[in-house]
């Protein structure tokens, strides 16, 4: 400590701490004690330094604090990928310590954004796997969407899955679980290497129990974390659930550092806080290392209201959301996606030409046929062509559903939203496609003459030549739909119409 | 008139405070004393002084509490307390609590030195082992037995490995 500059604790509030000394000290600096115990530096107060202790001890007044002369630093190499840790980057799975050696990078958890000059435009699709989101609200590889919606509404399924079908696109994901249940933390790391996916997959998790700085900065280390892998070139997906719990801890600290509240009692810098955050994700150019970062911050609202701060908010720093609806995942519709309230803003113009198209004529089928249901159930006879969109419409929305878990290539996505547009199966209805849907995908991967339709999608001019190929294999599908036998109806048992003989009565001795 | 009345404020209580604590502390009864003196006297609550802090308030020149009047006297004890807290400590770590005497004098000392305008505080830490450190404006300076070990650490491990072992070779005294 000799030579150091130090200071002495004069007052501490829970996890606050504030010293009295330490002259030259800079925001966002390390201090730490004899006994190791660290803080992170977080106002310069006139006359004292405001600290965040980063380690769950009781501090007492007078103790002694010197200057560790170093930026909070998380340590970060391909030795993360598959394991669990915590805001300092220390293990938290039980699976021993970090392959660390001595040329380990230890980068800084809090830097600036890179600047435009490091950007590059967005070209590249992110495909989640999921039919809904990849036609009908599509995702950039640099882009920012937000995941909006209330407690069960499907999010969280929606981000497993998201980040199970990476493993077919070559694509780092980092999940950040900020202060969430420990119990969630757990089931989420059993649920992916189960399902295969975290030797590709980093977890960051500050647990609800944690200390409340540690849970601020998980956010900023799980950044930290996808840049290193995106200045290798690589394409990274970063998942922040929920950002709602960190605008609540940074609204915690800062009431508990008397600093004045603002609207609904946040702090006046939470919208920098996020903001400064999600600038680091983008597509970067060679000289910023190549890769992308695609962010996925996630919002739990109360009873669909959007309307409060923190929501808008986000949608005034994100390039769109999509918005999950507990009443469709009620419903058994996965993803429950509510498509007409849903924003991408970015992920249109990587759409392919064909995709796009049809992506379009859907959406307008849908909107079209939303409008018009609610009258429908009032006319006796319908015209034709309603009847046509009526049925056209469930055909997609039964298309656009998937199961849990499972991953449909991006040229499937586009032969299933081509389908409800030809005549093939203009005479069938929901249930059909629920029955079929398996099958006919199927079929397009396995039998030669549909998988050819698959394979020359990219020669195909417009959607119009498209449609004309799969109707002129309409047969071939018609056939295949025909061959299962109908699935067997449920017997209702009908009650004996024979009397009841009474029964004779026991004979006494 | 004001700056060499707070300068002789200062200067008597700084006299014999010597921490940032007692310092404070003599102002509070110098402040309550005069209250009493210039207010409603009769009801004023009784004030509580242990005997050194009576010993400090009889030893004052009358001259000098005549220096405070019903205008002056508040702004000279906010000016003085905020004095007090602006001025620098020197907190001197010991590996050992020096008896009252020996801390008395050491503080003496440093004053007759260096001047009255800085503060003085005493801290322990064992692991020194011998020799002071001090903490003057937010720098920690070490002095002591433990800083010159660690200076010399490799140093010394060599000379304990270097050294050949002293006194009877103990096989020696086994066969004996």
């Amino acid at each position: 400590m000799n030579n150091q500059e130090v200071g002495f604790v004069k007052s501490v509030k829970g996890f606050l701490i504030y010293i009295d000394g330490l002259p030259t000290i800079k925001v966002n600096e390390l201090v730490e004690n004899e006994q190791g115990v660290r803080g992170w530096v977080n106002a310069l107060l006139p006359n004292q330094v405001e600290v965040l202790l980063l380690d769950d001890v009781n501090i007492q007044p007078g103790q002694i604090f010197h200057r560790a002369g170093k930026q909070l630093t998380v340590s970060v190499g391909p030795f993360l990928l598959g394991r669990a840790v915590n805001a300092l980057g220390i293990p938290i799975d039980g699976n021993g310590n970090l392959a660390k050696s001595k040329t380990t990078e230890e980068a800084e958890i809090d830097r600036p954004a890179p600047g435009i000059n490091d950007r590059e435009f967005i070209a590249q699709q992110f495909m989640t796997g999921l039919t809904m989101v990849d036609s009908l609200v599509p995702l950039g590889k640099g882009q920012r969407e937000m995941v909006l919606g209330d407690a069960r509404s499907g999010k969280t399924t929606f981000l497993i899955s998201s980040i199970l079908n990476q493993k077919y696109t070559n694509t780092i994901c980092i999940y950040a679980s900020i202060g969430k249940p420990i119990t969630d933390v757990r089931n989420l790391i059993d649920t992916l290497r189960v399902q295969g996916a975290l030797p590709y997959t980093v977890i960051v998790a500050a647990a609800s129990s944690d200390p409340a700085p540690l849970i601020f900065i998980t956010p900023h280390t799980a950044f930290t974390i996808a840049e290193y892998f995106q200045r290798q070139g690589r394409d990274v997906l970063i998942i922040l659930d929920d950002i709602g719990n960190h605008a609540k801890i940074h609204r915690e600290i800062s009431l508990l550092s008397d600093r004045s509240p603002g609207r609904e009692s946040y702090p006046g810098d939470i919208f920098y806080q996020h903001a400064h955050l999600l600038e680091r994700a983008g597509n970067f150019n060679k000289k910023a290392g190549g890769g992308s970062i695609t962010a996925l911050p996630v919002m739990e609202i109360n009873l669909n209201d959007f309307t409060t701060l923190i929501p808008t908010n986000l949608m005034g720093m994100t390039d769109g959301h999509l918005f999950f609806k507990s009443a469709l995942s009620l419903q058994g519709q996965f993803p429950s996606i509510d498509v007409p309230m849903s924003v991408t803003r970015v992920g249109n113009q990587t759409q392919d030409r064909i995709h796009n198209k049809l992506a379009t004529k859907t959406k307008t089928i849908l909107a079209e046929a939303t409008q018009i249901e609610t009258v429908a159930k009032f006319s006796s006879e319908l015209p034709f062509a309603t009847q046509l969109m009526l049925k056209q419409k469930e055909q997609i929305s039964e298309l656009l559903q998937q199961p849990l878990y499972t991953y449909i290539p991006k040229e499937i996505q586009i032969i299933l939203l081509a389908l409800p547009l030809t005549h093939i199966f203009s005479e069938t209805n929901k249930a059909f496609m629920q029955r079929y849907k398996l099958k006919i995908i199927e079929a397009f991967i396995k039998i030669p003459q549909l998988s050819q339709i698959v394979k020359s999608l990219n020669n195909f001019k417009n959607d119009v030549e498209l449609l004309a190929a799969l109707e002129a294999v309409g047969p071939i599908l018609q056939k295949i739909t025909s061959e299962i036998p109908p699935a067997p109806q449920p017997t209702i048992p009908v009650p004996s119409t024979q009397q009841v003989k009474p029964q004779p009565e026991p004979t006494k001795t | 008139m004001e700056d060499t009345t707070l300068n002789n404020l200062l200067q008597t209580i700084l006299e014999t405070s010597f921490t940032q604590m007692q310092a404070l502390a003599r102002l509070r009864i110098l402040k309550e004393t005069l209250m009493a003196k210039l207010f409603t006297a009769s009801l004023a609550p009784p004030i509580n002084l242990t005997p050194s802090d009576k010993q400090w308030l009889d030893g004052l020149d009358v001259k000098f509490l005549d220096q405070f009047n019903h205008k002056n006297f508040s702004t000279l004890i906010e000016l003085s307390e905020k004095e007090i807290k602006k001025m620098p400590t020197l907190t001197v770590v010991l590996p050992f609590e020096l008896p009252e005497k020996e801390a008395r004098e050491t503080t003496n000392r440093l004053r007759n030195d260096y001047g009255k305008t800085f503060l003085i505080e005493t801290k322990y830490d064992r692991s020194l082992i011998a020799g002071p450190a001090l903490i003057w404006k937010g720098v920690y300076k070490d002095y002591s037995l433990r800083q010159k070990i660690e200076e010399k650490k490799e140093k010394l491990l060599q000379m304990f490995q270097s050294s050949k072992p002293q006194g009877p070779n103990p096989k020696e005294l086994k066969n004996e």
